[in-house]
């Protein structure tokens, strides 16, 4: 039997039959759960966060160190506060031309449903067009082009994909063993039927112009360009345990304490983010806290040496990360245990519905 | 130390501790003269003011900590500091070790402004030959070696990383012949002849046992090698920085980032298990406080990646490894001194023969 509330609509004197009911069903539904596998699906889901973002990282270090073909890099998940599907960098030469980044630190087999993602995001950013200029440079865009950036064991099969569909997206491929960015262009294998040419030679004349970008120093720029891991670590779309590592890298020690002010991750994140407004900024933050008391990494302070204690006996960093990651995966797991629970819940009721039809036979 | 009142510069003021060494040690236990080399800048004076009560006398300053002693006492430790270069502080303190640890070691440890001056394996090898062709009857009573495969290679198993320390009148010989079997090659040395005994070590400190000018002279002798190499590095840490950037290209306000970063040659192929053993290492030293956090390592051709905090300082970086290098790439706050203790463990935990300088993205290309 299992210590729980009956929900009202169980007939009085009925609550004992409840609870034993619920208490088998409950009983069996965990003992199915694949929890230890669920939790590897989670840690796997942290790790994909982290290759992602790393790889947005690689692909516009060289527009922040440099400035190839005068390009620089100027904010991350441009378009992100509209809620619409967007890209996850925006670069821009200061001048008129644009290149909205995609990142994918891996393809699936079926690459078509990311071309058509791609496609996706490029129609929306095509349509914000006058939003992108008045809201972040303050001057026209009379260039775009459309980047897609994954690691180098993907690089062949997205790039041959766009290529065959005739969509026009160029490929960069990250090194991460060699920290080296570079243009990936594949061969098709067979010809997009949207070529305007007949003859072989032009047909892949015509793709590699297609599949390069049209400043050629740009193509030269990024040839094996070295590139490096450290930029762009404010993602507001991305998932809440990879964001509230900002909050771990904020913390401050007081006395033992791992604590924060709301100061401390303002900071940290108006220094990371590139172009964000200040309410933008105050929102994320806003964000970070409500997720992090959620999950029960953060809690009010009652004390004067801080606003917000994190909740956890260790104090350095790396520690702090990894009892974030244990945090999130424990409450992700209890959400899921929490579905099972409203699923007998729901089936019990069902069946106290179906005996009192039966009574009044 | 007991100096009189005046107006100093460095080399006056060592004179008149190796002119009357009696007085100017009387009552200190040790009897020896520790000299301490700081990478500095301009905010240097400042800090000191605000963490000591200072005296000037000339060129000279003198700053005075609280300690407690052995019994549980309070007790004054006095240091005295001067411009040994631009850039380039030199303490001279009679003070003991503990008093040291809890009333010069902080100061370096928590300042934006101040750093221990490490020595490179190679330069301190350079100035121990130099002792050594120099004083054909010097003897080496201690030492402790370290396995660094680009300086020395090994006939004893030489992919054991191992130290050694000796103690033994006839260490001169033996410092040899550990290089050649084991492919050690000395961090810390004393040496000593009949009227000289000093203490040289990689962290730039210099012990001298003997208060003397010829223990000074060989102090400043050694320090001349050194010096050039060193402000070449402070140079190197100085420059790698991150801004932002406003421009005005069109009728919005924007930033754009400028990133100078910084990369680590190394000397030879690093390897994974070395990268996460100088992680445990940095963790566990007593020093040093880095933390490695959001870390992508993976084997093969080596592929390593992490954000780095100097806790001491608030500093933090990202690096990103190849087997070949390792990009150090500025975030918050990231002083010299911060980049200067990260080298240094570098060395001294990583790779021996690891080179620090400026990124130049127009030769990587």
């Amino acid at each position: 039997m299992t210590n729980v509330d009956p929900p009202d609509s169980v007939p009085e004197g009925q609550e004992t039959t409840y609870r034993g009911l619920y208490g088998k069903c409950i009983h069996h539904k965990f003992r199915e759960f694949p929890e230890q596998s669920k939790r590897e699906t989670l840690r796997g889901e942290i790790d994909v966060q982290r290759h992602h973002r790393k790889l947005i990282s690689y692909s516009i270090f060289p527009f922040a160190e440099g400035s190839p073909a005068g390009y620089k890099f100027i904010t991350a998940e441009p378009l992100e506060e509209l809620d619409v599907p967007n890209f996850d960098f925006l670069l821009w030469n200061l001048d008129g031309s644009v290149i909205f980044g995609e990142a994918k630190s891996s393809i699936p087999d079926s690459a078509a449903t990311v071309v058509n993602q791609l496609q996706e995001r490029k129609e929306v950013a095509e349509d914000h067009k006058e939003y992108i200029e008045e809201e972040y440079l303050g001057s026209e865009i009379n260039h775009m082009e459309f980047v897609v950036a994954t690691y180098v064991n993907h690089g062949d099969k997205i790039a041959k994909e766009i290529i065959e569909t005739g969509a026009e997206f160029i490929t960069w491929v990250v090194d991460a063993h060699s920290d080296t960015l570079w243009i990936r262009q594949a061969r098709p294998r067979s010809f997009p039927d949207n070529l305007e040419s007949d003859d072989p030679d032009a047909m892949l004349e015509e793709l590699d112009r297609r599949h390069t970008h049209d400043i050629s120093s740009l193509n030269s720029e990024l040839d094996r360009v070295t590139t490096s891991f450290g930029q762009a670590d404010v993602l507001p779309t991305s998932i809440i345990v990879d964001r509230l590592r900002v909050v771990v890298q904020s913390r401050r020690v007081e006395d033992r304490y791992p604590c924060v002010d709301r100061g401390n991750i303002e900071k940290y994140v108006s220094n990371s983010a590139l172009n964000y407004s200040d309410e933008r900024i105050s929102e994320i933050v806003d964000e970070l806290i409500e997720s992090g008391k959620h999950l029960n990494f953060l809690s009010e302070w009652d004390d004067d040496r801080a606003e917000f204690k994190i909740v956890s006996n260790y104090t350095a960093k790396d520690d702090l990360e990894r009892a974030l990651e244990n945090k999130w995966v424990d409450w992700r797991i209890e959400g899921m245990k929490d579905q099972l629970r409203d699923a007998c819940e729901e089936r019990i009721i069902a069946e106290f519905g179906k005996q009192s039809q039966l009574d009044e036979f | 130390m007991h100096i009189p009142e005046g107006q100093y510069n460095l080399k006056e003021f060592c004179r008149v501790i190796f002119d009357s060494p009696e007085s100017v040690l009387e009552g200190y236990h040790g009897q020896r003269i520790k000299s301490f080399l700081y990478l500095s800048d301009d905010g240097w004076r400042d800090y000191l003011d605000q963490h000591y009560e200072t005296e000037e006398l000339g060129g000279i300053t003198k700053f005075v900590g609280e300690y407690t002693n052995r019994k549980g006492a309070d007790q004054a430790a006095k240091f005295y500091v001067g411009e040994y270069k631009d850039d380039l502080q030199m303490v001279l303190t009679a003070e003991t070790e503990e008093a040291i640890r809890q009333a010069l070691r902080p100061v370096s440890e928590h300042s934006d402004c101040l750093s221990p001056m490490p020595i490179m394996t190679e330069d301190f090898q350079t100035m121990n030959e130099i002792v050594l062709s120099s004083y054909d009857n010097m003897r080496i009573a201690e030492f402790k070696s370290k396995r660094v495969p680009s300086l020395a290679d090994a006939r004893t198993r030489p992919d054991v990383d191992r130290e050694i320390e000796y103690k033994g009148i006839d260490g001169r010989d033996r410092l040899d012949e550990f290089r050649e079997e084991y492919g050690v090659v000395p961090t810390r040395i004393q040496y000593e002849h009949e009227n000289v005994s000093i203490r040289i070590d990689t962290s730039g400190k210099f012990t001298l046992e003997t208060v003397n000018q010829e223990s000074f002279n060989i102090l400043f002798e050694l320090l001349s090698e050194v010096v050039v190499n060193v402000l070449e590095l402070l140079d190197v840490a100085n420059q790698i920085k991150f801004e932002k950037r406003e421009v005005e290209p069109g009728n919005l306000k924007i930033q754009v980032p400028e990133v100078s970063s910084g990369e680590i040659d190394f000397d030879h192929p690093v390897t994974l298990m070395q990268a996460e053993s100088f992680i445990k290492g940095t963790k566990n030293s007593d020093n040093l406080n880095f933390s490695f956090t959001d870390v992508t390592k993976q084997a093969g051709s080596l592929d390593f990646s992490a954000q780095v905090t100097d806790e001491n300082r608030g500093s933090l970086f990202n690096v990103s490894a190849t087997e070949e290098s390792m990009r150090i790439v500025p975030k918050h706050n990231c002083s010299f001194p911060s980049l200067v203790e990260f080298y240094l463990a570098v060395i001294q935990m990583l790779d021996g023969g690891a080179k620090m300088k400026l990124y130049d993205s127009q030769t990587a290309a």
